[in-house]
Order: C-alpha cells, then structure tokens, then sequence
C-alpha cells in the first residue's frame, strides 16, 4: 500500500483522468465513441503481453494507463482503431528500442508523432483555455513536486529553456512579449513539460545531463518552429534528441556505451 | 433583406456609428492604408484559404468601404510572386461560398395532432452580397533596404511586391510613396521583414477600375508555395480600433482545418429556438456569437461549418459548382465530363464525394487576445459540422380530439425550453425574450370527460374484495 501511494504514476494517472474527462465533456475533444474503452484497454492488454513476451512478472500497468491516458489528451482520431495503433507504436517501442538494455525513446511521444505521420489520425495542441490550463498546471505541478521532486529539475530547465529560446527567438525576429507568453498558453506543451520530458526511463540519469539535454529539447522546438515552421514542435525535438539520451546519461551512468563509442 | 451570416450584416445605423467612432479602422490580413484623411471602415473581411501540400491560394474579399484612391492592401508572402500567379476573382464567389456555409436555420412545423401528416422541412438562408470599395497610390523604389521585386498589374489592381531588410526603412518607403502607414507599423512589420518574408503591396488603378465596370473593388487572389499555412492577421490590427471578424473559408482536399495556436471551439449547433428568431435571425447570430466569443473571454476562434463540398444536409445555398470552385483557386478538381456546365451535382452521404472540403473559421479578435497570426493545420477529420439552429412551428389548431391537451402541454414545455436555449445562446434576458414569443393559436383543449370504466369487472372486482 505505502507504495502504491508512493508510485508517482498513480497521482499522475488521476490528474490526466480529470482532464480527460472534463475535455471531453465540456471542451471540444473530438473523441470516437469507443476511443477511450478501446485505447485503455489495447495498452493494458499490450502491456499484460509483452511482460509475459520478457519474462517480467509484474506487467507496469501503471505506465500503460499513463501512456493510454496521454494518447487521449494529445492525439485525435475519428477512428478507434487508430489510438490502439498509437498505443502499439508506444509500448512497442519501449521493447523494440532498446539501447543497452534500456528503453530510450518516450513511448508516448514516439507514438503519437509516429502516429500522426502513418495513421488516420493528428496532433490536438492543447488549446483548452486559459481556466483549465491553469487548474491542469497546478495539479499536475503539485503531483510532480510531491512524487517525482527529483525530477522536478527536468521540468523547470524545460520550461526556462523554452522562455529562454523564445525570448531570444523575439528579439532576433521582432515578436511581441505577448508571443512568448502566448506560446504558454499551449496545454500540449505543459502535459509535456511536466508529465513527459519528466519521464524518469527516457531521460539522462544525471542532474546535468538531465539539464543540458531538457535546455537542447526546448532549443531544437524553436528552431523548428521558427525556421520549419513545425506545430508541437517541442514533442518532434524530444523524439529527434531520444538517441542522444544514452549518451548524455552514459558519460556517467553508462561507461559501457560510453567505451563502446 | 439582411444576410444573416455575411458579415456585412450591419445594419446602416450600426455602420454610420461605426464611421464616426473608427474613420481609420481596418482589418485585414495584410492591412489597409489609409491616405490623407479618408475615412474608411472595414471591420470584417473573408478570406479564402485553398491549401494542399504546402501550396495555397489566396484570396481576400473586403467589405472596403473608404475613399477608393485610399485603398491599399499589403500581405506578407513568402516568395516573390509573379504575374501570372495573382488574379482577380469575382466577389460572387466568395459571396457563393459565404451562403453556402453560413449559420443556418431550420425549420419544421408541427403537424395536426389529431391527423399523420408528414413533415414539413424548409431551410432558409440567403447568399450573401460583397460590397467593396478602393483608390490607388503611386510608389516608386528608393535606397531603404527595399527592393521592388516584382511590378504589374492584375485586373483592377497595381501591384508590387516589396523585400525588405529594415522593418524602418520599408515603413519609410512607404510613407514616402504617400501611404500613411499608421504608427506602430514598423514594429508590427519588424517579424515578417527579418524572417524574410517578401510584401505583395496592392492598391487601385483608378483608369483600369473605371474600364472594368465594376463599382466596387473585385477579390484579389495570388498562388504561392507555402509552408507554414498561417494567416497573418497581426498587421491588420495596426490600426484597428476595436475588434475585427475575419471570416476563413479554408478549403482542403478532404479534411477539417484547425487552428493550432487558440482555443478552436465548434460553434454551439443544434438547439431549438422560439420561432420568432425566424424574422430576427441577424440579431440573433450577433448576439449568439458575441456570447461565445465572451464565454471564451475573446481567444477562441470558432469553427461555424466543415463539410464536405459535394453535399449538403440541410443546405443553405446550393453546392457551389466547378467553376465557382475553381474561381476561388481550388485547382485539383476535374471538371465533370458529362454535365456542360460543370455545375455539381448533389449526391448522397457517402457517395460520389469531391475532392473539396471547407471548414469555416469565424473569429474576433483585438491585438490583446490575439498576439500571433493564426497557425492552421489540416487533421485527418473528415466528419461534418454545421452551426445549424431549429425552430418548430406550432400546429395551428382548428379541430379538437383527445390528442389536443397533451399536445398543448408537450408544446408548452417546449417552449420554454426554446426560450430557456435561446436566453443560454445570446445572453439575452427571459424577459426579453418572453416578451417576442409569438402567441399560441386557440386550441380546443378542453379534455374530454375520461372514458367509463369497465363496469363489469370493477363490479366483479368489488365484490371479489368484499368477500
């Protein structure tokens, strides 16, 4: 019990279930009718059978709701069918990817942005307002700083990355303060900022590579942005940076790779 | 009679109050220039976005109303644009489009209770008119860091389109070229300047304007490769005063468009209202919108139709054709071999759909509630949507039967619910609203005494209880 209340997934998956269902019922979300029962369920069942496929005993179903719930907030689908792909491509690359015996790429991401290129489906930017942007960024703030505090570093260098990025992005090209603050204003990037990039598995084992590499995800996203004129282009940043994860992480953590380079 | 969706549908009061309170108004996607004091007003204006694979077609309709020599129009474009990508188009297209996917009312009535009669469904709206207005300039290429990339004339327009490498020194080319470029526009042009993006600057040539015939300015439309798939509306609030509409038409091949950067909402569709919104429907849609751009504190912008272009479902207008289609720079389409005149035919859900797809953005902005230009993305959704309101007339009475009373209660029960829907939608006070209702004809709904009951068995019943 006292680790269940520990496990920081468990907050996370009641934060991001509110949010769903709250989108769902008030704002826009263009769900399919059977989206969500067959997007949860097409991860559990996934997850029961690929930890039977290795040999675990304990499948991490916690992981594979957050994955579903994710799935959900970020990617649109007329089809049901779709989302369990998306959760395929995700739980499948958490076994098919694999440097050093360690997952690298963030399975949702990879998922949906996979998803977004080969299915019948796109990417919700998270306009949901400003009201329930800001009750999402308090809960999901305070679920962060109360489970994964130590994770708390990978958020925050994001976030000051990107106004960082973003301010320097205005004086060069002449936006407006209200750009930069604008580019806030994304419920996408905040779901990113502190439930994604924060994903303990995926990112560098170190404090400072776990910096330098959140610093250089923000950087890429405006780059992208501004010169490739890319949408979410801080979820397309952290996929395109996922192979440099085990290196960042193995200068320290990882000598074998670092050996083997 | 007043279109109930262009947003041309001031009435003349609204407008000459308009006149007075903002003689420099505009808004645009590129902007207005005012010269001299002509006084001008525009605050609406459509935009038609045709957009496939990186490439778009352009075209902007204005409701211009100023001095026509004061017209000007500059747009940011990526590239250098030559002749034969800009034309001029006819406002009735974009008229066309405007009616056929504008808010609609539908209406039923309700049929004798006493008899089966089948329904009856007609669907009202009205295409729209495009009224615009316009006046030349004259400029010439001076040593600012501007160069004049290209020059020529397209229909009733001259045309030139502009580089520039200092935000100051192209706001100087432009006032010396006699457009008074409102303050502030130096700063508003600064990002598009040094992300190198070229201006297609526009404005009238009174002598072609006077050949044409025409008394008002036509759409002007350009091609070009594009991107980012945006729509620049920061230069349109330079100098505007209040908030502007702009309508996008967006036109793809097979999907919805979204907005990607503001809150993109649906227009709330489907509620029964009182009948009387049926003479009222102007007021109504002004209302109803102004309510849901404050329910959204003004930073939505609203999708008000998406659908797929070969049918309809109640229509507003009929289907546009080929060659409507094509004047608005859909260039994918084959024209239909077996009907000379290109005009579409309307098939049925799911069959024979073209390869047009509109999605209808509606949006009210002031330069605090939108700091950036609209970032638009094309989804895999290919459902259909349309802001579509119902009323339902009452039966209008004469016989009588058992079925009258419960027809009278059900139909006051509705009423109020159209009410309680109506006052939700615009804001407006019960009240107010109550006060419009149309009157209930007379029914006869007296209730017939209740039959008799079967007396032998309540009888047989009672004297079965008593034993």
């Amino acid at each position: 019990m006292a680790a269940l209340s520990r496990d920081p997934r468990y907050p996370q998956i009641a934060v991001l279930v509110a949010l769903l269902a709250y989108g769902a019922i008030f704002l826009d979300f263009v769900l399919a009718p059977l989206a969500v029962p067959v997007t949860f369920a097409s991860a559990l069942l996934l997850e029961h059978v690929l930890a039977r496929y290795r040999g675990r005993r304990s499948p991490a179903y916690p992981s594979a709701m957050i994955t579903a719930c994710s799935t959900l907030l970020l990617f649109r689908s007329n089809h049901a069918w779709a989302y369990a792909a998306v959760v395929a491509i995700a739980i499948g690359s958490k076994v098919a990817l694999r440097i050093d015996g360690r997952h690298f790429v963030n399975p949702t991401n990879g998922g949906v942005l996979i998803g977004s290129l080969v299915l019948p489906g796109w990417i919700t930017s998270g306009q949901w307002g400003h009201d329930v942007l800001f009750v999402f960024v308090i809960a999901a703030g305070a679920t962060l700083i109360l489970t994964r505090a130590k994770r708390l570093d990978t958020a925050l260098a994001f976030l000051v990355g990107a106004l960082f990025w973003q301010v320097l992005r205005a004086a060069i090209f002449g936006f407006r303060p209200e750009v930069v603050a604008h580019y806030f204003e994304s419920g996408a990037l905040w779901l990113f900022a502190l439930y994604m990039i924060t994903d303990p598995r995926t990112t560098p084992a170190t404090r400072g590579a776990r910096i330098v590499h959140a610093v250089l995800v923000a950087g890429v996203a405006v780059v992208m942005l501004q010169f490739f004129y890319v949408r979410d282009s801080f979820l397309w940043s952290l996929l395109i940076l996922s192979p440099l994860v085990p290196f960042l992480g193995g200068l320290n953590a990882q000598p074998r790779l670092a050996e083997a380079r | 009679m007043p279109n109930p969706a262009s947003p041309k549908r001031a009435s003349a009061l609204l407008l000459a109050a308009a006149l007075l309170v903002a003689p420099d108004a505009n808004a645009f996607c590129g902007f207005f220039v005012a010269r001299a004091d002509a006084s001008l007003f525009n605050t609406a204006s459509q935009v038609v976005i045709v957009h496939d694979e990186g490439k778009t077609v352009l075209t902007m309709a204005s409701d211009y109303k100023g001095e026509p020599r004061s017209f000007a129009l500059v747009v940011p474009v990526p590239v250098v644009l030559d002749e034969g990508m800009v034309r001029v188009t006819e406002a009735k297209a974009v008229a066309r489009i405007d009616g056929f996917t504008a808010p609609r009312l539908a209406e039923y009535f309700d049929h004798n209770p006493c008899q089966q009669l089948s329904r009856k469904m007609r669907m009202r709206s009205e295409a729209p008119t495009s009224a615009r207005g316009g006046g030349p300039g004259r400029a010439k290429p001076r040593s600012l860091g501007v160069t004049v990339e290209a020059e020529f004339t397209a229909g009733e327009y001259d045309i030139v389109i502009l580089s520039a490498k200092e935000s100051d020194g192209l706001e100087t080319w432009l006032r010396q070229n006699k457009y008074n470029i409102p303050r502030g526009a130096s700063s508003a042009l600064a990002p598009y300047v040094r992300s190198g993006m070229k201006f297609f600057v526009a404005k009238v040539n009174l002598e072609r304007q006077a050949k044409t015939g025409f008394s008002s300015l036509r759409p002007l439309q350009f091609a070009f490769p594009d991107r980012r798939f945006m729509l620049p509306i920061r230069l349109g609030m330079i100098n505007a005063d209040g908030p502007q509409d702009l309508i996008a038409y967006v036109i793809t091949k097979q999907h919805r468009v979204e907005v990607a950067n503001y809150e993109n909402p649906k227009l709330p569709t489907g509620q029964e209202i009182p009948t009387f919104v049926k003479t009222d429907f102007a007021p109504f849609y002004r209302a109803m919108f102004a309510e849901q751009v404050k329910q959204k504190n003004g930073r939505a912008v609203f999708t008000e139709y998406a659908w797929n272009m070969s049918w309809c479902d109640p229509c507003a207008a009929d289907p546009l054709s080929t060659e409507e289609l094509e004047q608005l720079g859909v260039w994918w389409l084959d024209k239909p071999a077996n009907d000379p005149r290109g005009r579409r035919r309307r098939p049925s859900p799911g069959g024979g759909a073209q390869q047009a797809f509109v999605t209808r953005l509606h949006a009210r902005y002031t330069p605090q509630t939108f700091p950036e230009d609209l970032m638009l993305k094309v989804t895999r959704d290919a459902s259909n949507f349309q802001a579509r309101y119902v009323i339902r007339h009452p039966w209008g009475g004469g016989t009588s039967c058992d079925a009258v009373p419960t027809y009278v209660d059900a139909l006051e029960k509705r009423r109020e619910r159209e009410a309680q829907s109506l006052a939700t939608l615009t804001g407006w006070s019960m009240a107010k609203i109550n006060a419009q209702l149309t009157p209930l004809p007379e029914y006869a709904t007296k209730r017939p005494p209740p039959p008799p009951a079967d007396k032998d068995w309540t009888d047989r019943i009672k004297g079965m209880f008593q034993d």
